[in-house]
């Protein structure tokens, strides 16, 4: 598979406006590359649900059949970002409504909040990533989302965070300026400052 | 400051950082690159009726039952299904002896239709459709994936 696998990194820069019309007559690897393009921002807009991991699976792949079947009716396809992250949250609200209604009364079905994997294998390449890793999982929960959804590339447009976020647009930027402030003063990342 | 922690390079870290320790599992991956296998020869039929929303189909409601009741449209067909957990009911009006097929991710199950249009299925886990009829007269009809 190694072809098709070459042929969809070739398409990794592509632009939207080019791999739809691609995906829709069938190309298959424009399909895959937009998935690849897309896949983050579906990830992480559903990260911090309390939902557990097959089922944020599930709203990943429902977000992605929506995509498909919805595909020719893409009319603006540089917004597809904003589309596939504001899909990927109306799924995920679906389900954890759905899943109150059949579950909530065995508390052996409720799912875990995903936690950040905590690794001692060396996955960062040095110690400011581990120490950015420590300090974002002692954010609030909040300035954790907002950093999720402004480091995307392709990026989100503040109005697009905004809206998934349910704040107004314009504090959308000093909300991240304070978001990384919280960053640099919290117990993993300032000493490393301070000593610096 | 450490030019290392500015913004902008801040923000970079934190774009790896994330993408490390929360990566997109390979398996969620290449269920969204199989969506494409299933491409639709099929007429899109409209969600019209979901009794876990409201009636403006945009707030999801409290009072919602155990079953979740669903009905879609195209001109000229309708398809009812109500969904519990585990399996699910559903009619063709008019009744009509097409073939109905049950898809889960990329698994297909063809379903019997009785003579007033009603079929039923053991359903699994996670995202679904169904693909009523094929070459006939109606031609054939999918719904959207249900979330569930």
């Amino acid at each position: 598979m190694r072809a098709v696998g070459a042929a969809s990194d070739e398409l990794g820069e592509t632009r939207f406006e080019v791999l739809v019309p691609r995906a829709l007559a069938g190309e298959r690897q424009a399909w895959e590359a937009l998935v690849d393009r897309l896949k983050r921002v579906a990830w992480r807009s559903i990260a911090g649900f309390d939902l557990g991991d097959e089922d944020r699976k599930d709203a990943f792949a429902a977000t992605f059949f929506r995509l498909n079947e919805r595909l020719s009716t893409i009319r603006e396809p540089a917004k597809l970002p904003g589309w596939v992250a504001t899909t990927a949250r109306n799924e995920v609200h679906t389900l954890l409504r759905a899943r109150r209604r059949l579950r909530a009364t065995d508390p052996q079905d409720l799912p875990l909040v995903p936690q950040p994997a905590i690794s001692d294998e060396g996955l960062m390449d040095d110690e400011l990533h581990g120490a950015v890793r420590l300090g974002f999982a002692s954010l609030s929960s909040r300035c954790q989302e907002l950093l999720r959804l402004a480091t995307l590339d392709p990026p989100l447009s503040y109005a697009e965070i905004g809206d998934l976020m349910e704040m107004p647009h314009g504090s959308i930027g000093p909300t991240r300026q304070r978001c990384l402030d919280q960053l640099r003063s919290t117990a993993a990342l300032r000493p490393f400052i301070a000593g610096r | 400051m450490d030019e290392r922690f500015d913004d902008d390079s801040l923000l970079a870290v934190l774009a790896r950082v994330i993408d490390e320790a929360d990566p997109v599992p390979d398996d969620a991956r290449a269920t969204a690159v199989a969506a494409d296998m299933s491409g639709l020869d099929a007429e899109l039929a409209e969600l019209v009726f979901d009794s876990l929303l409201d009636e403006r189909g945009t707030t999801l409601r409290d009072d919602a039952g155990d079953v979740r009741s669903l009905t879609f449209t195209t001109g000229d067909r309708t398809i009812e299904v109500d969904l519990a957990d585990g399996g699910l009911v559903g009619r063709l009006s008019p009744a009509e002896d097409a073939p109905v097929v049950l898809e889960q991710g990329t698994t297909r199950v063809p379903l019997a239709v009785d003579d007033l249009g009603r079929f039923r299925a053991v359903v699994q886990p996670g995202p679904l459709r169904l693909r009523v009829g094929g070459a006939g007269p109606g031609g054939a009809v999918a719904t959207p994936w249900i979330t569930r």
